[in-house]
Formats: C-alpha cells, structure tokens, sequence
C-alpha cells in the first residue's frame, strides 16, 4: 500500500508538485496499478535472466573523430533565459 | 586513552585524453567559450541518442590492464537519475553494476614501505557539464556545457589505506600509470584528475569500519593529505568528545584549511538506477583485450627496476628519470646513442641540470634532442669542451635552438689542450703567487685547487682540466 | 476515383502519368485539411507554405524528366513526435509548446530524401501516453468514421488524416501499440516493425526498449513503400540494427499456400467484443480458403503482459522525460524563486495528468528498496513472454489475433479510470515486450459502421512474412477500400 506520504516524496523526487487533490487521486490510482502488478509475483522468476533489451546484439562503438555541430546557436535562441552564450539559472548554492 | 586507526579508501575521477566525447562526435578540447563544444546530443535534446566511443572503451581497458584488472567480456552502462542543471538529461550514464574492469591492485611505496593498495572496480561514465557562479549578476548561475558527456573513468579503491600519505602516495601512482598510458593528463588543478577520499576511523584492533565520511574538492597531492589530516582530527575529536560521526559529504576549503559539511546522506538523492535502454551491452572480445594488451607500454616501476639495472645507476636517479615517460625515453635514447659514455655521467647531466632547465624551458627536450645531448658529453669525453662548457652549450640550445657547433663557434669554445700554451701559463701564475707555491710546497697540499683556480681563469676556462692537473702536478712539486 | 481517396501508390502513379502535379496533390490535401480538420482535429502545425514549395520543386524535377522516387511529390503528415528541423515540434506537451528543434529525426529525413511533401504535424496523446489522443494538452481528435469517438492513440492524429484522406500516409509511434491501435479504430493499416529496424534518432522518447516508428497507411502496399524507405542502420541509433533491408514490396503475394497461421487461444477472450472476435475468426476462414494452415498456439504468460509494461514504461518514461527541466528549452515558469522552484513549478505546469502519472509511477518502481521488486521482476516476466513467441514461432509462419478488444470508444468514456484506459492495448503490448513486428489491418466493419482490424504477428525481422499475409488477405476481400464517410 503507497501511502501519501511515499506519494508526496515520489511527487518530490520527480520535481513535481501536486495539488491536494491530485494527491489524493494519484494515491488512489498509484494504488489500482500497483495492485494488478502484484499479479506477477504468480510467477517464479529466480532462474530467469532480464531482459533490458528487445533485440540484445552487442553495442556498435564510434570511432573518435570530431564532427562540428553548431545547433547551439537555435538552442540558445529557443532557451527561455540565456546570457553571453550560457544558459542561465536562478543562483545555485 | 583509545588509540584510533584511519580506513581511507579513493574515488578516482580520470578524464581520458580521447578527441571526442564519450557518447557524441563533439570535441573535448579545453578553453572553448562556452557551450560552443555541445551538440544535440550533450546539451539533452529530446530524441537524442548516445553512441559509445570506441577509443574511450580501449583507454578504460588499459587502465584497467595496467592495474592488474580482470577486464569484462560483458559491462552495462545504466542512468543515473537526479536534477542539477549541469546535468541536461536529468540522467548521468554511468556504469554500474556491470563495470568493465574489475578487482585489481596498486604496488605502492611510502616512507620506505611496499604496500598492494586493492581496487574495486574501474567504470566508465559520462562527465557533467560546469556552472560558472562568477559571471554577471550575483542571483543566478551559468550553465556551460562544453565538459558535459566528457569520457570519465571511476577507479574506486578498497579501503586499504591507512593514512594521508598511503593516500597520496597511491594517488601520485595512479596518476603516473595513467599519464604513462597517455589516456590522462593527470591535470589535478584543472580537474582532469579528481579525487574524492571516504575516510573513517575506528579503534585499534576492532574489526568494523567506523562511520565514513566523504571529502570532495581537493585539488592537489597537497589538499588531500591536509584534507585526510583533518577529517581524522575531526573525528577523533568528535568520538572523544562523546559524539558520534555522521555520515556526510565535506567538502575541502583549501584557504580555511578546514572541511564543511555539503548535505547530509538523509537527503542525499535516490539515483533510482537502471540499465540505460538507449545502449546495448558493451562487449569486450579477448583478442580485443589482447591486442591492447601488447600495446601495454612499460610503465614507470618496471621501467625504473629495469633503468637501475641495466644502466647500473643509483635506484633515486632510476625514479625521477622515470617519473616522465618522455624525459625516460630521452635519457635511455641518449644513453644509447653517447656510447662510450658511463650512463652515470648521462644521469647526472639530467638530474643536475637538464630537468631544471626544462622547467624554465618547456621546449628543453624538443630542441635538445637526444643526440645532441649525446653529441656534448663525447666532446667533454674527449676534452674538447669543458662541462662547464656543456651546460652552458645545452642552455644556449634550449633557448634558442641553434646548432651546436655553430654556438661553440659563436662563444670560440675550443678548450685548449696545447701543453706548451698552459705551461706558459702555469708558470706565470706560479711567479704571481710566491708565498702559496711556498705554502704548499711546505705540506699545504689543499692549495692545489687555489693553483688549478687561477690556471683555468687565465686560461679564460678553456683548457683541458686533466691537462692543467697534469702540468701544475709536476711544475708544483719543482 | 477523387483524388484523396487515392492510395499512395495510386497517387504516384498518376504522378508518373503526369494525370497530376505534386502541387495539385498538395493543394488538394491543404484544402481538405483547412475544410475537415476544424471537425477532425487532427493537425496540431500544417505546413502549407513549405509543402507547396516542396511540391513545386518536385514538379520542375518531373518536368525535367528527372527519375524520382516512389513516393516523390505525395502529401504526407508526421506524428509531432517526430523532430523536424524549423518546424514547430510539440509531442503534445505544453512543456514543448514553444519547441523547434535544430535537427530533424532520422526516419523523416529518410521521407524528405524521397522526395515527400510534408504537410504538417499530427495530433497525439502527450508523449504518446494514452489510448484515444485525449491526453493531447492542446486539442481533441475524432474519429473520421463518427466525430462522437476517439481515433485510438496515441497515434490518434495520423490514423485520423490517413482515414479522412488528410493526407496520403502518415508516420506514428508504438510503445504499447499507439500504430495499430488507432489504424483499428480507423480501419487502416498500420505496422509497428521490429524494434531496431527503424532508427529512433529524433524521436522524442518516451519508453526507449519499446519505442519503435512506424508507417500508417491506407493499404499494405502503401506500408511496405513506407517501410522500405525509413528502415535500416543508422549510426546515431545504438539500438538499431545492422542488417539488410528488403524490398518489402516483393513480399506482396496473392496466394498463402503453405503458410503456417497461429491463432494464440489467449487472444480470443470473453472481455473481446463479439462483432470484433466474429470477424477475426471469420478471416481465419478466408486464410484457410487462400491455402494457408491454421494452427492453434499458446502464449502462456500473455495475461503478465499489461502489469510488466505498466512498470517498464512508467520508469524508462520517468527517465526520458528528466530533460524536460526549463534550464536549456521549452516552458520555463515564471518567476521562480530557486532553482528547485524552477524545475518544479516548469514540470508541474508543463506535463498533463497522464504524463504526470506516469513519472510518478516510473520513479515509485525504480525507487529505492522497490527496484528489485517492480523493475527487475518485470523485465523477467518480459523474457517469458519473449520465449512465449519464440516458441510460437518455431510452429508457425505469423500469429492472427484481434488488435483491440474493443471499437472506437466514446471519447470521455474512459478518460477517468486508467486502468480500463491501459487495457486497450491488451493484444498489443506484448509484441512490444518482445520486440516482434504486428501490423493491423481492416477485417471488417461493426453494425454500428465502424471499422475492425486484425494484427498479425511475426518472428524478429520478419516484417517480409506479415506483407505476404496482410496482402493476399486484403487483395481477397474489400476492407481496405472503405472509406470514412466525411
Ligand atoms: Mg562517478
Ligand atoms: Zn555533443
């Protein structure tokens, strides 16, 4: 059972803010999901390997050669605040 | 009174020299203004993918070879979740339960002591990028993410060590294996090579680690031995006093020469770690492994074992020669191409003089090469120059870059070794100085130098010394 | 025939006779999207003024006597997932409200280099969240078939302008089964291919080990077209796979002698509307009289399906959508006084409920102490159902199943309980799980006049055996020539 108050830290974790009956809501649901979830401990799983990918080849690697790249330019553009080419933020302590 | 031992293990943050970022095709040279070495990739575009670079993988293999490291067939790169602005994907890919190298060790020596250090693991990881918190207004702060997605490798050590300078002095081997490897510049003060030390003490001869404490920002060999010295006072103090340690991140303020507490681990984030979906698993074939392995040069202990041995010089002069792999080289090509020369005698023009030089001289060893070191020490072999001469010859090439032979031209170096000239010399100073030939004709043997002294000045320094020896030994005894 | 109504190859075709322009084509689809869309809803950015000069670049190429691609001058619309470099790129978010990108996704750069006219982006659930496109924080998309209903989704706003001849073919994204769901509610064809057969550079993630792009159009040749043209390696996809790419259009054949069918029984279930599960079977009988062999198989781990991807893509979704923080692009609130304010109000404000949801569940199961209980446990179930279809697939050629269990439902009707919402994608989901390619394609039409589709199933990197089935299926009946009545 997630509590609120877990919901309350998750919400916080995620930088997200919730209004009260958000909350209340989320909790509920959170819970319903979580709930049919508990539907595969059915299954033995101890010998089973996981699976992280779908086609599970080995990674290609990239050879180490510079390419120029110049979409900073239309990123600091669409920034919402930037200054001197440098994103700019509220003080960081 | 209890008596308390110091656990001290290393968190190694080496950024590796590739051209390019860990995961896209953008530079990694330093000192470009800012945000101008980012793409779509390392500034967290939406739709972006990393792709893995190929020459980061063989360095973290061969940092791993050369600290004894089981490298593995299969590693995992996964996420690490948290928020901080110089973080653009809200994610830092690191790896994680699936390292590339893992269980090696360190041979280190301190105070005259050989100690294994253990290592944990060696992971790959990507770099964050920097915010500058001096540029404009005092309320706020400038992301730059031109260091954002730089190839990192993490070497984290067991807690072996059991004081700052077992610290440090496994730290100064590290550093040298990497810069030796060439896939570090081992640059402390500019953050190339960083450390983090987790530090607790516990009483002697108890089994169970204290509560630790882990110290950041120390930029240099220097800090961290301070930073360890005070983190054990610190503790000790607070155990004495009745109080316990909390475990904490501190980090190191060089100018108070004291640690402050960061943020305590209660609060600390909860990386909700997993494997990355956007790469596969990294594998690593043996022949790649051993491949690189032959590539493996010697590094600086073998290297300095294997100076004093086969060159017969003193173990001390082995280690600093060895300390820079380019100066080892030189010497060692030096030594081969001055045949007839005792290598002692190449050691010592080193340690006495050229490494100095080069510290005022960044170009010393690109203009003197190592024939031409070669080239002036055969002339002082056959008292063609004096070593006087050779120095002041080799100081002449490190600044300028001029030929040899034109400079002992230039200055008419041509040291005399015509009896007759330095006899007639011999003579006259012996004529000027009555009561001294007197002095030492009655047993003063020290005045031989005084003699040999005013020969060579007249002789504007250029004459042979064994020459003059020889003359005044026989015109002096009468 | 009127000129929307065409398929893509019969539109390029004409093409190829000079029977028409490109700028016709265009100017045709632009007008029909300017008179419906206020009813449909479909188009979040139409690109008119780009896609004319498009067009008439492509005319000047085809008067020069210039051979062109296939699909050269056809009209064609992309899921606002998809990054287009200049254009407005908003995955339905008012986080990206403002957001153009300065680079273009991979697979629709693919498109533009055959010569494609784009005219605009399409209407989606936000971050491709959601089953009808309601999730969409900027405006509701209606089934062309009845205005009273949702398109399916997420890919509701492709499978909308397909279906009412908007546009001539579209690009969606599937996760859970956002292309074949709507093609369903639509009663067109949409196929998810195997993970890694497309590349994802460029399209905004959402659940990276189950994303995969793929084609929505209104016939299986028309698909197999679309296919061969974004398939393949690309450099900057890690996860994309290094393996020939056929011409699909070769694997367009009109006889099924031989062909092994699966019919998995957990497929056919009472929860199934009847109408749906009657037409299914009835194409089983079509499938017998073509001469394939109809097999009954078992996906035994089938019912783990939902919950393990109510895990997985919630956490995968929690990570991608951490870039989403107001510092470098995208909403920022206003005045925020620290930086944790910052991030927290920009996110709150940014994401809808759904979105929101989903990141709370995703961070819950990666959480501290809960890894191992949600995630790893999840993503060993997913090798059960991966091993379910290898299995399968050792017996038979393709598996037929219904795409969804249910029509085109009410819009509203479920946008309060997710869980129904979640079970839309009860057929689909586990071929995401396990990586395979499934396309739907129309199989009949409810009393009630709206559409129904079948999936078919195949091994990895068989899409070649699913055109051969969708084909002989679609050239032996007429599903894939009804048109929605607007
Ligand atoms: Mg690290
Ligand atoms: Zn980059």
């Amino acid at each position: 059972m997630i509590t609120r108050e877990t919901v309350e830290k998750i919400a916080k974790l995620a930088r997200l803010q919730l209004s009260e009956s958000d909350l209340e809501k989320y909790t509920g649901q959170l819970n319903n999901i979580l709930a049919d979830v508990e539907k595969l401990k059915e299954l033995n799983t101890d010998a089973i390997e996981a699976t992280t990918h779908a086609v599970e080849v080995a990674n290609p690697l990239r050879e180490d050669e510079v390419k120029t790249n110049t979409v900073i330019d239309a990123v600091l553009e669409i920034s919402p605040d930037h200054e001197a080419h440098f994103f700019r933020v509220p003080k960081v302590l | 009174m209890t008596t308390f031992e110091t656990v001290i293990g290393l968190e190694v943050h080496a950024q590796l020299k590739t051209k390019t970022k860990i995961f896209c095709s953008c530079s990694t040279e330093f000192g470009k203004p800012p945000n101008t070495n980012t793409c779509e990739v390392c500034l967290g575009l939406p739709g972006v993918l990393p792709v893995l670079n190929r020459k980061a993988v063989e360095f973290a293999i061969k940092a791993g070879l050369a600290t004894h490291c089981s490298i593995q067939r299969k590693s995992v790169f996964a996420r690490k979740n948290y928020f901080y602005p110089d973080l653009p994907k809200g994610y830092q890919i690191s790896q994680y339960e699936l390292p590339i190298c893992l269980k090696g060790y360190l041979d280190i020596e301190f105070d005259g002591q050989k100690k294994r250090v253990g290592l944990t693991r060696i992971h790959m990881e990507e770099d964050a990028g920097k915010l500058n918190h001096d540029f404009g207004s005092s309320d706020v702060s400038h992301v730059d993410l031109n260091r954002a997605c730089t190839p990192l490798i993490e070497i984290v050590s067991e807690p072996d060590m059991r004081g700052p300078k077992e610290a440090s002095a496994y730290l100064r081997r590290l550093r040298d294996i990497l810069v030796y490897l060439d896939i570090c510049d081992g640059n402390m003060e500019e953050g190339s090579f960083r450390c983090d030390a987790n530090v607790s003490i516990r009483p002697v001869g108890q089994e169970k680690f204290g509560t630790r404490c882990e110290l950041k920002n120390m930029n240099s060999f220097r800090n961290v031995e301070r930073a360890i010295e005070y983190e054990v006072k610190r503790q000790e103090a607070l155990i004495l006093d009745g109080g316990k340690v909390v475990q904490e991140t501190r980090t190191w303020n060089a100018d108070k020469g004291i640690s402050e507490s960061m943020r305590s681990k209660e609060e600390a984030n909860d990386y909700r770690y997993f494997p990355d979906p956007d790469l596969l698993p990294l594998i690593v074939e043996d022949a790649w492994v051993e491949e690189l392995r032959k590539q493996q040069p010697e590094l600086p202990v073998e290297k300095s074992e294997r100076f004093a041995k086969d060159y017969g010089i003193p173990p001390y002069d082995a280690e600093v020669l060895t300390a820079d792999k380019a100066v080892a080289q030189h010497w060692e090509e030096a030594v081969k191409a001055a045949q007839g020369t005792e290598p002692k005698k190449v050691s010592n023009l080193y340690m006495t003089h050229l490494l100095k030089l080069q510290k005022d001289i960044p170009e010393t060893f690109e203009r003197i090469t190592s024939s031409i070191v070669a080239e002036v020490l055969k002339m002082t072999e056959d008292g063609q120059i004096s070593l006087g001469m050779a120095k002041e010859i080799l100081d002449e090439v490190a600044a300028s870059g001029k030929a040899v032979k034109l400079i002992v031209e230039e200055k008419g170096m041509v040291q005399v070794s015509d009896t007759g000239a330095i006899e007639k010399v011999v003579d006259q100073v012996l004529a000027d100085n009555p009561k001294n030939l007197a002095d030492f004709r009655g047993g003063k043997d020290k005045l031989f130098g005084f003699f040999v002294g005013q020969t060579m000045k007249a002789l504007g320094g250029k004459a042979n010394p064994k020459v003059v020896n020889d003359i005044l030994m026989k015109k002096l005894k009468g | 025939m009127e000129l929307h109504h065409l398929t893509l190859s019969q539109a390029a075709e004409k093409l190829r006779k000079k029977e028409v322009s490109s700028v016709e084509l265009t100017q045709n689809s632009l007008k029909r999207i300017e008179s419906l869309d206020p009813k449909v809803g479909a188009y979040l950015t139409v690109t008119a003024d780009s896609a004319l000069t498009q067009a008439k670049a492509i005319d000047a190429k085809i008067a020069s006597g210039e051979k062109l691609p296939e699909l050269s001058g056809l009209p064609f619309s992309l899921k606002d997932i998809f990054l287009t470099k200049g254009i407005k790129t908003t995955c339905a978010s008012k986080i990206l409200h403002n957001f153009i990108p300065p680079y273009t996704a991979t697979s629709a750069q693919k498109l533009f280099d055959q010569g494609i006219v784009l005219t605009g982006k399409l209407n989606m659930d936000e971050f491709a969240m959601g089953s009808s496109t309601e999730t969409s924080a900027f405006q509701q998309t209606k089934n062309p078939w009845d205005l009273s209903r949702t398109p399916g989704g997420s890919s509701g706003g492709s499978s909308a302008a397909v279906a009412a001849g908007l546009c001539y073919g579209a690009l969606g994204t599937d996760t859970g089964g956002s292309i074949r769901q709507p093609a369903a509610l639509t009663g067109i064809v949409g196929l998810k291919p195997t993970y890694g057969r497309v590349s994802r550079f460029g399209v905004i993630a959402f659940a990276s080990s189950l994303d995969q792009v793929g084609p929505m159009t209104k016939d299986v040749r028309d698909c197999a077209l679309v296919l061969n043209a974004i398939a393949g390696y690309d450099d900057r996809d890690s996860t994309s796979f290094k393996t020939a790419v056929p011409d699909y259009t070769q694997s367009l054949k009109k006889d099924c002698k031989g062909l092994k069918i699966g019919v998995p029984k957990e497929y056919f279930i009472p929860g199934t509307d009847p109408e749906i599960d009657a037409a299914v079977r009835k194409a089983l009988e079509t499938y017998k009289e073509l001469g394939a062999e109809i097999h009954e198989v078992s996906l035994p781990h089938t019912e783990y399906a939902v919950p393990t991807y109510y895990i997985l893509a919630p956490a995968e979704a929690s990570s991608n959508l951490a870039r989403y923080d107001g510092i470098r692009y995208g909403h920022r609130a206003e005045g925020a006084k620290d930086l944790l304010d910052l991030y927290v109000r920009s996110r709150s404000e940014g994401f809808g409920a759904e979105v929101k949801r989903r990141i709370m569940l995703g961070t819950y199961v990666l959480s501290a102490g809960y890894y191992d209980a949600y995630y790893l446990k999840a993503q060993k179930v997913r090798t059960l159902i991966r091993r379910d279809f290898e299995e399968a697939f050792k017996k038979v050629d393709v598996l037929v199943t219904p795409t969804s269990p249910s029509h085109a439902f009410k819009l509203g009707e479920k946008t309060d309980d997710p869980i129904q919402m979640y079970l839309s994608d009860i057929f689909t989901i586990n071929v995401n799980l396990a990586g395979l390619p499934g396309m739907s394609l129309p199989c009949g039409m409810s009393a009630g006049k709206l559409p129904i589709g079948m999936q078919l199933i195949a091994g990895s990197f068989q899409e070649e055996k699913i055109f051969h089935a969708a084909y002989a299926y679609e050239q032996a009946t007429q599903w894939h020539q009804m048109r929605a009545p607007l």
